[in-house]
């Protein structure tokens, strides 16, 4: 007899979503009505998964910090206008992007060239010869500085797709696109990962591969 | 299986959505290609390095308190506007209030004067012919035609205590109004006062927000998110 765990695991997942949805249901009812500590509450629920969206956006800290604030108040000044049936979140997300696009068109915050080839992950003589922790941080600092490549709605796919782990539903929400759209932006993004990241050699990847557990 | 159409199952396999066999074929191809093997290793591990995000940046520990504290800001606005509004507009819904109390209880006081029940109202005083009288001998109202109002002693008193009642409704509306008038004046200036000292008091407690640069606040309007164009955007 087989236990459906990925059922139960499901299930669970599926109550503790519905619980989190009830209590941000709650405490903005509360914040409506003009409760100061509902406002808190939901500031410290989705501050730093905003935060964590908007710095991969922006990638100045000060700037991401403001945006944040930004995103916040303007949130709460249009609180009536939010509707439940679709996440906080989701509408503090796209409040955010678009405060993010305001941001960058402000400073007009375009990203350097990358020079890839002075990277040593790509080089065949250093892999063996480089401590672990330097060679997955030089890896994950190549595949962000490729990921701060793309353009804005690009990167916001894919940070919102991984990171985040929004569906393309709801990442379509948040960009105010069409879900079609957003699966094409996905699928440029990726074709162009592959071609800035194309100087990394298969070694390296499958170091990196093998000891982050990705192997098989 | 081609690489050509190897790659355009790349995304699908990559989110564990290809059907089994194609996702068969496919693992079999990669083993074969080493261009596409290294694509999908590459992509693979881009997936994973974005979900993880080991970024330490984290916002700073005052941010939910500064937060609070411009919310505040925003909310004290909110409630001056709305109380200048109130002292502006309740004057005049005072000066009303005071109208038709004055109003409801004149009409009570005339009618404990005056001894006896008199119907007030435009029809009524219109068309009354005759007073009710608690008394036995009670009148029965008579229509109008029936008699000649001139020649009837009672018609006559009638008219008369009418003619009193209206002349006395006309003097107390034009006091009332003046005295209501008068009022409004008066709270007028005390609003005006109020107010200066209100917007004396604000403007000693101004100071910067907390977040320079940070600018107007204003609701996200569809205005905004119209002008934000994606072909603006592919601009950056």
């Amino acid at each position: 007899m087989t236990v459906d765990t990925a059922g139960v695991d499901t299930m669970a997942g599926v109550a503790a979503t519905s619980q989190e949805q009830a209590l941000e249901r709650r405490l903005v009812r509360r914040a409506r009505a003009g409760d100061r500590q509902a406002l808190r509450e939901l500031i410290d629920l989705h501050k730093d998964r905003l935060f964590a969206f908007v710095r991969r956006m922006i990638r100045n800290h000060h700037d991401a910090e403001e945006v944040c604030q930004d995103t916040f108040l303007k949130a709460f000044a249009a609180l009536d206008t939010y509707s439940t049936q679709y996440r906080f979140s989701t509408w503090l997300f796209t409040i955010g992007y678009r405060v993010c696009l305001n941001s960058m068109r402000r400073k007009r915050a375009l990203t350097g060239e990358v020079d890839f080839a002075a990277l040593p992950l790509h080089s065949e003589e250093t892999p063996e010869k480089v401590a672990e922790s330097e060679d997955a941080s030089r890896m994950r600092q190549a595949v962000w500085e490729a990921v701060q490549r793309l353009t804005p709605p690009q990167r916001a796919a894919v940070v919102l797709y991984y990171r985040h782990e929004h569906s393309c539903l709801d990442i379509a929400r948040v960009l105010q696109l069409p879900e079609a759209t957003v699966k094409s932006h996905l699928h440029r993004a990726r074709a162009r990962l592959r071609d800035l990241l194309a100087p990394i050699s298969e070694t390296d990847l499958n170091v990196f591969r093998n000891r982050a557990g990705l192997a098989g | 299986m081609n690489c050509e159409q190897a790659r355009q199952l790349f995304d699908v396999y990559l989110d564990g959505e290809l059907p089994s066999g194609l996702a068969t074929e496919l693992g079999a191809h990669r083993v074969q290609c080493a261009r596409c093997r290294q694509e999908l290793a590459l992509m693979e591990v881009t997936s994973h390095i974005v979900a993880s995000d080991e970024e330490r940046a984290s916002l700073s520990p005052e941010f939910s308190d500064r937060l609070i504290a411009c919310l505040g800001e925003q909310t004290s606005g909110r409630l001056y506007r709305f109380r200048r509004v109130l002292y502006i507009a309740g004057p005049f819904a005072a000066a009303a209030a005071v109208l038709v109390l004055s109003f409801s209880v004149f009409f009570d006081r005339d009618q404990r004067v005056a001894g006896e029940k008199v119907e007030i109202g435009p029809a009524s005083v219109a068309t009354a012919e005759s007073p009710s009288d608690a008394s036995t001998d009670r009148a029965a109202p008579t229509p109008r035609g029936d008699r000649t109002v001139t020649d009837d002693p009672e018609a006559i008193a009638a008219r008369q205590r009418r003619e009193a009642a209206e002349d006395a409704i006309d003097r107390w509306v034009r006091q009332t109004a003046q005295r209501g008038s008068a009022l409004s004046q008066a709270l007028d200036l005390t609003v005006m006062q109020l107010l200066d000292m209100l917007e004396a008091f604000e403007q000693s407690q101004e100071h910067e927000s907390h977040f320079p640069g940070a600018g107007a606040v204003t609701p996200l309007g569809q205005d905004q998110t119209d002008q934000l164009g994606d072909d603006d955007i592919e601009d950056l």
